[in-house]
């Protein structure tokens, strides 16, 4: 690190707002994901936007690296420094408007689907919660990223993040769509529309190496009068697969997924210690279908045509799960503001998740995959997790999850091995990793390599001095 | 009035001009020439509209990229060129980009009920127009064409043959018309069914017979009617010849012509107005003759599944108002054992048999194509007939037929109602 | 081009496309020029007027490698032409070059397995309605733009949601992928089908997006050989309703209302349909066009498109009569509305096409803006603007506010077009008002406007434009794709 960096950056944002003590720098330096943990040099904790344009104008003088960090619940590597380097810490930034006839949310980095949840309340108003992420997550971060949400089977993947303001690597500002337009004498909309959409859409699943986001606008959805939640459940995953496509054929739900018995189990047992019999006793696979809506609408429209068309599959709806009475509710409370990842860790200590998209008719297939190779272990214990990630259930998202203790080396690196070899036989047989996270960056580029290129042609000119996060994807 | 209509002989480069500058300025690539309408598609695989554009899958060969190269010439911007020739007459002039292009732009008519806009492309207008240009520049027409014109203005037909055996016909009918001067009816045969498609012939003076109309044929009087020199711009050969067919024919007390032909009947009826021509009789096709007199006439049963293919030049280009669709429909439906199912694109989107404006001589591998297209969409509909009105359009389906080995029958309507009107 | 082309460049082009591939006739070449400004011309204005040097019609996507491999080789510009009316500067030949038409590149393919439809550039709109009409169970959502236009050059340029605005949002919205060949001849392929093993279904990555590369930055990026997009389940029913209010304000309370309730499905559509939007695509022809938009109420109707199970169309029909008249609006009768079958159910024969028909002399110009419900008192204070200019322009203005986004996204999609009267040059004043109103999305201009584009480009977006032009720059280092449009000088 050159000298005078550390000096030019405490003159930015005050030298309490710098973090060299090796304990203090332990969250920015690993996650429970395999990643090998690394410390930055120094963290730096940021408050505005103009902070953090001048420290990254200062990284290009000197060439130190950066490594943008929002609230720490990434949980796959993305937010530990590759090559030592400054992490941003963008936590503080927590800046929140609602704009309650747009529906929308303008917020900066710091701020947690749980604090937006809490001012969106009061104008009736509820945020996209991610799946497997903890509603400490970084609402905007968590979007940016492309982390999969409960919403998608109802909106889609495309637009939950409408705009944003980005600091580019030279240190320059941006904006994407409507915001892209800076001196506008009216109040700019957050529109994603603009010319060359594409390059104002090349932000996302960067985790980071294009530019930092410093502000974003999110959808916000209707807090709705009437949430019911019922289930199906099944022994086999492909009529998982089946019920999926049945619920998209009437277009009811708003959020729909599945989860074997022992991912249930980990989401919703009272302790860790009682998951395991409780897992026992669940059915193998349940589909949860939460109808929102009109009152009427719930109990007169969606519910009989979820009944109809579950008849065609010979489905049945219940509204609590056997050996897990109460279950409707702990949907509810866990949508309404999830533990996700942070309950799942609970069950041994640490919880690694693969997350996959793939074309429904190959998920039964790729689950046979993920049993062969957990044998090793017992397949009884991985978890998966499913869902239609798009309208009419076109794609699953499939992810698949180990417990590990992570004080027991032994395990860990065995848990490791069948991470990473599940992976590499899912991708070889179909399952996309839209976000290649770590080793997986390896893994998808080597075989997607022109499309590596062009990332990497673009990275050069976005940021010619490499320092934003470098050695994460390009 | 409609400038097309009324076409000026004394100055046709101008007029030619005249016609061009008010329709390609009007074009603004729209695209509508291109394939049917959305409204009007029935399915994928008969979606296309024209032939020209469909067959070389090139996009200026649809009529916006003709508007656009004639508009070229008319400011000198371009050129004639060899493309530009073969962009005018790679094309059969079905009018179905005018039909497409009418659809989208409207029209508005004037005190005569003639067609007239303002802004409207026309490009079936344009197209004629701009062949009729070729032809006053000479550049037009195609090499190819030159061999029927010469042998229109030579032996009164394009098929190369002696007029002396125009008549030979008769000999298959064993039926003689009566003389002209005590006929209720001429009959006038046209070049392909008295050279090439005979049956037509002698199906229709069948007919004539079993109405117990007393008709004659024009006898040597009889030439070509023009039509093939009208639809490849050369207006003035064309009057020549149309000119002693009109004489021929006013010559003789009868009211009614009748033809079987529908490129003689759209001469007759609309371009004979058009050059100024006065025809006395009322002109009819035998479609609707037939279809008037349906009362008259008993039929025996012939079981076949048909369906009916729309010629152009009694369809389209009877625009907007004297195209006959429905009456050939009426009298298969009539026919006792007839099954008529219909094709997707029919009446007045129509999809072109191919050989008619010249294309037939000129480029008979895009006329095939054409006439190919037309029998898979009768196969599909599960036809063992294609019937149509016109022996142009037979005689191209039957090339088509035997060079594809098709196992489709084609039949004019006269032969099917001769058919079913058994023997005497 | 002011350098005639390398007569080796012409000769191995069509030594590996065939000379039956490649035109070099200026009728041929005339086709890549002309448009509807053509008509000026006969006033004497100045009108674009750049020829191609070459015309192209290319078979495969190795067919147009090749033609952008040799222009790099030679220097040559490439212009990738759609079908119908973009001519008004947004693709056009600005120094010569090759013109690539793709009347030859018509595949179309439907996998029932990824749920995905995949064409090719050459494929018309019109032409991928068709291939799902008889489908018992799949279908595409169709931009109700020209249906003759074709399916790349349209989606990639936007498309045009009418009735289908908040389900499906605009035609990138559902873009699964695109096959392009970027200007210096590399062929990109993006999402899931980036890995040459994968299956082509999924949008997104790998990592940072490229998909939409080729959306809005009309053909300067490169050419889209393939685009795939999502197909859905074709509906039990449809069904449509329609709501007139005699103010703007409580039209837009309505719709507003709207938003507060929806749960995402039922509602396809939620848009003020204005009467030169509607009318035009329900007519059967210009004459009824015209009586239907004199017909029409002055703010146009509130259009809601339901779509669902029978329960659930039943259910949305009733509850948008509900918010209707809670606002003070009456709901259309049933007659009246099958009457705008041709708008609602999509149909896309005439479009804005047929709204620019009204006489030879008027010309269509048009502004789209993308704005949110905050900006409706700005709106009305431009149309004020407009009402208050002192020279003839056609009256009343066509525009009207239609809310867009895919998913209940709330962003707003403005269209006003209107006519100006070109044989009166003080109309044309009209056009310089729009600039005022700097809130522009850039999907349509006239050609009279061209060298302004780019300076207000730059002006108007700033880092972000000078972001596009250095992406502009790497993958296409010698400006040859559509060069001189926006993201480069000629």
């Amino acid at each position: 690190m050159s000298l005078g960096f550390k000096e030019q950056v405490e003159r930015v944002v005050g030298s309490e707002n710098i973090i060299e003590e090796p304990k203090e720098l332990e969250p920015y330096s690993k996650d429970m994901s395999f990643v090998t943990p690394r410390a930055p040099v120094f963290a730096v904790k940021v408050r505005s936007a103009e902070e953090v344009k001048a420290i990254v104008q200062l990284a290009n003088i000197f060439r130190v690296p950066i490594t943008p960090f929002s609230c720490g619940q990434n949980c796959q590597g993305a937010h530990i420094p590759t090559l030592g380097g400054v992490v941003l810490d963008l936590s503080q930034m927590k800046g929140l408007e609602i704009d309650e006839l747009s529906r929308n949310a303008i917020i900066e980095p710091g701020v947690t689907f749980k604090e937006l949840a809490e001012a969106a309340k009061k104008y009736g108003l509820r945020p996209l919660y991610p799946v497997t992420l903890p509603a400490e997550a970084s609402v905007l971060v968590t979007n940016l990223e492309r982390c999969p949400l409960y919403s998608w089977y109802r909106y889609g993947s495309e637009l939950n993040l409408l705009t944003m303001e980005i600091v580019l690597p030279n240190g320059k500002f941006i904006g994407t769509g409507q915001w892209a337009m800076f001196n506008r004498k009216y109040k700019q909309s957050a529109s994603p529309e603009t010319i060359a959409y594409g390059i104002s859409r090349m932000f996302l699943g960067a985790q980071g190496t294009f530019g930092i986001a410093t502000k974003g606008a999110v959808v916000l959805k209707n807090i709705h009068e009437a949430n019911e939640v019922v289930f199906m459940t099944f022994n086999k995953l492909g009529d998982v697969i089946s019920a999926f496509k049945q619920v998209a054929k009437v277009d009811v739900g708003e959020e729909v997924f599945a989860m074997n018995s022992i991912r249930f189990a980990a989401q919703f047992a009272g302790s860790p210690s009682e998951v395991k019999e409780l897992a026992k006793n669940l059915p193998p696979w349940i589909v949860t279908v939460v109808l929102r809506g009109p009152r009427d609408e719930v109990a007169e429209v969606q519910l009989p045509d979820l009944k109809d068309s579950a008849k065609e599959i010979g489905a049945t709806l219940v509204e609590d799960i056997d050996g897990m009475p109460g279950s409707a509710k702990l949907i509810l409370n866990e949508l309404g503001l999830p533990q996700g990842v942070k309950k799942l860790a609970r069950v041994r200590g640490a919880y690694n998740f693969i997350p996959t998209i793939a074309v429904p008719g190959d998920v039964p297939g790729l689950d046979e995959i993920v049993a062969e190779v957990a044998s090793k272990i017992n397949n009884a214990e991985v978890a998966r997790f499913l869902m239609p990630a798009d309208w009419a259930a076109r794609a699953v998202y499939y992810e698949v999850g180990y417990f590990r203790d992570p004080q027991n080396t032994d395990e860990t690196d065995m848990i490791k091995n069948i991470f990473y070899e599940t992976s590499e036989k899912l991708f070889m047989s179909g399952a996309f990793f839209d976000r290649p996270y770590g080793p997986w960056a390896q893994m998808v580029y080597n075989r997607a390599n022109t499309y590596y290129r062009t990332l990497a042609r673009i990275k050069k000119i976005i940021d010619p001095n490499g320092i934003m996060n470098p050695g994460k994807l390009v | 009035m409609n400038s097309f209509n009324k076409v000026d002989l004394l100055n046709l480069r101008e007029w030619a001009r005249r016609v061009i500058d008010e329709r390609a300025y009007s074009c603004i690539r729209c695209g509508t020439c291109r394939t049917l309408l959305q409204t009007h598609i029935k399915s994928f695989n008969f979606r296309a509209s024209c032939p020209s554009g469909a067959y070389t899958k090139v996009d200026c060969y649809h009529a916006l990229g003709k508007q656009f190269a004639m508009q070229g010439i008319l400011e000198g911007a371009i050129t004639w060129d060899a493309r530009l020739i073969d962009m005018l007459y790679k094309d059969p002039l079905c009018g179905l980009c005018q039909e497409n292009c009418t659809y989208i732009n409207g029209i508005l008519e004037d005190d005569n009920g003639e067609m007239y806009v303002r802004a409207y492309p026309a490009p079936y207008e344009m197209l004629e127009a701009a062949r009729v240009l070729a032809v006053e520049d000479k550049v037009g027409p195609h090499p190819a064409q030159k061999q029927f014109s010469e042998s229109i203005i030579k032996n009164h037909n394009p098929y190369l043959e002696p007029h002396a055996r125009r008549l030979d016909w008769l000999k298959l009918a064993e039926i003689s018309p009566v003389p002209p001067s005590e006929a209720d009816v001429i009959y006038f045969v046209g070049c392909t069914a008295s050279y090439r498609q005979r049956e037509v012939a002698v199906s229709t003076v069948k007919i004539l017979r079993k109405l117990g109309l007393r008709f004659a044929t024009l006898g040597g009087d009889e030439w070509c009617c023009g039509s093939p020199l009208m639809r490849t711009g050369q207006y003035a050969a064309a009057l020549r010849t149309l000119a002693h067919v009109v004489e021929a024919i006013n010559k003789y007390p009868a009211k009614m012509v009748v033809t079987s032909c529908a490129g003689c009947y759209r001469v007759l009826s609309r371009d004979c107005e058009r050059l100024g021509l006065s025809l006395r009789p009322e002109v009819k096709h035998t479609a609707v003759l037939i279809h008037e007199n349906l009362g008259k006439l008993s039929f025996r049963k012939t079981d076949l599944k048909v369906t009916y293919h729309d010629p152009c030049h009694i369809g389209r280009h009877l625009y907007p108002r004297r195209s006959i669709y429905e009456e050939p429909r009426e009298v298969l439906s009539k026919l006792p054992g007839v099954e008529l199912v219909e094709m997707e694109r029919i009446k007045n989107y129509s999809w072109c048999c191919g050989s008619g404006g010249g294309t037939k001589s000129a480029f008979p591998d895009l006329a095939i194509w054409a006439a190919s297209e037309r029998i898979r969409e009768a196969n599909a509909v599960g036809a063992g007939v294609l019937v149509s009105t016109c022996p142009f359009c037979d005689l191209n389906f039957l090339d088509a037929v035997r060079e594809k080995n098709s196992k489709m029958e084609v039949l004019d309507l006269t032969q099917i109602v001769a058919k079913a009107l058994g023997g005497d | 081009m002011s350098v005639p082309l390398p007569t080796e460049f012409v000769s191995i082009l069509e030594k590996r496309l065939g000379s039956e591939n490649v035109q070099k006739e200026p009728s041929a070449l005339i086709h890549f020029t002309r448009c509807r400004e053509s008509v000026l011309r006969k006033l004497g204005m100045k009108v674009h007027d750049i020829m191609p040097d070459l015309a192209v019609t290319p078979t495969s996507t190795d067919d147009i490698k090749t033609l952008i491999e040799l222009a790099n080789t030679f220097k040559v510009p490439v212009i990738p032409f759609g079908a119908t009316n973009v001519l008004n500067t947004w693709v056009v030949p600005t120094r010569g070059g090759v013109a690539v038409d793709f009347s030859k590149m018509q595949a179309l393919t439907i996998n029932r397995d990824t749920m995905t439809v995949t064409v090719e550039p050459g494929v018309l709109t019109n032409e991928l309605w068709a291939a799902f009409l008889k489908d018992p169970e799949l279908e595409v959502w169709i931009s109700g733009g020209p249906g003759q236009s074709r399916v790349i050059a349209q989606w990639t340029f936007g498309g045009i949601h009418k009735t289908g605005n908040v389900r499906f949002g605009r035609g990138y919205n559902y873009i699964v992928s695109v096959e392009m060949v970027l200007p210096d001849g590399t062929l990109l392929r993006t999402g899931s089908s980036a890995v040459p093993f994968h299956k082509d279904f999924w949008p997104h990555g790998p990592g940072p997006e490229l998909t939409y590369l080729p959306v809005l930055s009309h053909g300067e990026y490169g050419i889209v050989t393939k685009l795939s997009l999502k197909l859905n389940y074709k509906p039990a029913k449809r069904d449509y309703i329609m709501g007139v209010f005699k103010t703007k304000d409580s039209l837009y309370k309505a719709l507003a209302a709207f938003t507060k309730i929806e749960n995402g499905r039922a509602i396809r559509g939620l848009t003020q349909a204005p009467h030169g939007i509607i009318a035009p695509y329900s007519s059967d022809y210009f004459e009824m066009q015209q009586r239907l938009q004199r017909a029409m109420p002055r703010l146009g109707f509130l259009v809601v498109a339901i779509e669902g199970t029978e329960r659930t169309v039943k259910y949305w029909l009733k509850k948008s009569k509900e918010v209707i008249e809670k606002y003070g609006g009456k709901v259309v009768p049933k007659e009246i509305v099958d009457v705008y079958n041709g708008y609602l159910d999509n149909i896309s024969n005439a479009s804005i096409i047929r709204s620019s028909r009204i006489f030879r002399k008027w010309f269509l110009a048009g502004r789209w803006i993308s704005g949110s419900l905050h900006d409706l008192e700005a709106i009305q204070k431009w149309e004020d603007v407009l009402l208050g200019l002192k020279v003839p322009w056609y009256r009343p203005w066509y525009g009207g506010l239609q809310l867009y986004g895919t998913q209940w996204n709330h962003y707003t999609f403005l269209e006003y077009l209107y006519a100006v009267d070109f044989e009166n040059p003080e109309s044309l004043a009209v056009l310089s008002v729009i600039p005022a109103w700097d809130n522009i999305r850039w999907r349509y201009n006239t050609g009279m406007h061209a060298e302004w584009k780019q300076r207000a480009a730059a002006d108007i977006f700033g880092e972000y434009y000078a972001l596009c032009l250095r992406v502009k720059k790497e993958i296409d280092p010698n400006n040859l794709m559509n060069p001189g449009i926006v993201f480069t000088t000629t």
